[in-house]
């Protein structure tokens, strides 16, 4: 490892506009859900979870579970360490907006079903895909040699990217308590323009969100290879 | 007439705040922690005496 790439590494540190950004774009799209989006007359205010949830839910399942899957098969055929990076630090991010999607999930469940878990094939399929990836960030904890952990990782990783698609169609395939999609379908979006537009910023936030807390982990783990590099040398 | 569950949407945006500011909080933490390793790795060593 030379030390430019050290100094490189080191000079990332200090003001993350990307980061700043997304919080930003976040903070805006709760100002406009809370105060300028008008209140769903049956579900009344807890319809307003959906910003936060489904859109929380959608960056998981189709930016970072679908990012996780393509970096670990390339990884599998380029041996990049590099994509081995990329793919832990989205599941990492896609794991935190899950814990958001599973949290937010049974405070909109209690008032609308009047339950706050149910069983059913979306529910449990997802709180599935949440434990796989637990258990994939574990596995890369408990490996210490770099090709193999990132090796094992990157099948663990494919394997639980394969839940997503059966997620999305879960809905489709079982009968469920789950709402149907109201949004991602093959028809038009189910929403009056004022939810659609807070709908879609909301996602657009979630996502910029999404690419500046992946940048961080990204960065933080090319520091700890420095890290762990500079030590083995010792 | 439109139920009052407005308590179950703020817990609801209160809890996403929590996770993500709580996350982002950790990745600056343990970066931290790291860049004060690396320091430490590349501080030449001290003479003897």
């Amino acid at each position: 490892m030379s030390s430019s790439t050290v100094v490189d590494v080191e000079s990332r540190r200090g003001f993350d506009w990307l980061l700043t950004s997304g919080f930003l774009a976040v903070a805006a799209v709760y100002v406009r859900a809370i105060g300028f989006t008008p209140v769903e007359a049956r579900q009344g205010p807890a319809q307003k979870i959906l910003y936060v949830h489904a859109t929380s839910a959608f960056v998981a399942l189709y930016l970072a579970f679908a990012l996780l899957a393509v970096t670990s098969a390339l990884y599998l055929w380029l041996r990049d360490e590099k994509l081995d990076r990329v793919a832990e630090s989205a599941a990492e991010v896609g794991l935190v907006f899950t814990t958001v999607v599973l949290i937010t999930g049974p405070l909109w469940g209690k008032p609308i079903w009047g339950a706050w878990w149910t069983w059913d094939a979306r529910l449990t399929a997802t709180l599935f895909l949440w434990f796989l990836i637990l258990g994939y960030l574990l596995l890369r904890g408990a490996v210490e040699e770099h090709a193999m952990r990132a090796r094992y990782s990157a099948v663990l990783g494919l394997l639980a990217a394969i839940l997503v698609p059966f997620i999305h169609l879960s809905v489709y395939l079982f009968r469920t308590l789950h709402p149907m999609p109201i949004v991602l379908k093959p028809s038009a979006p189910s929403m009056p323009p004022d939810m659609q537009l807070t709908f879609f910023s909301s996602f657009f936030a979630f996502a910029l969100l999404f690419a500046g807390l992946l940048r961080a982990r990204y960065r933080l783990a090319t520091l700890r290879d420095h890290v762990e590099a500079r030590e083995g040398e010792r | 007439m439109t139920p009052d569950n407005a308590f179950y949407y703020h817990a609801s945006y209160v809890a996403a705040a929590v996770v993500y500011v709580g996350y982002a909080i950790s990745l600056a933490v343990r970066a931290r922690r790291l860049r004060v390793q690396l320091a430490s790795q590349l501080a030449p060593p001290s003479k003897p005496g």
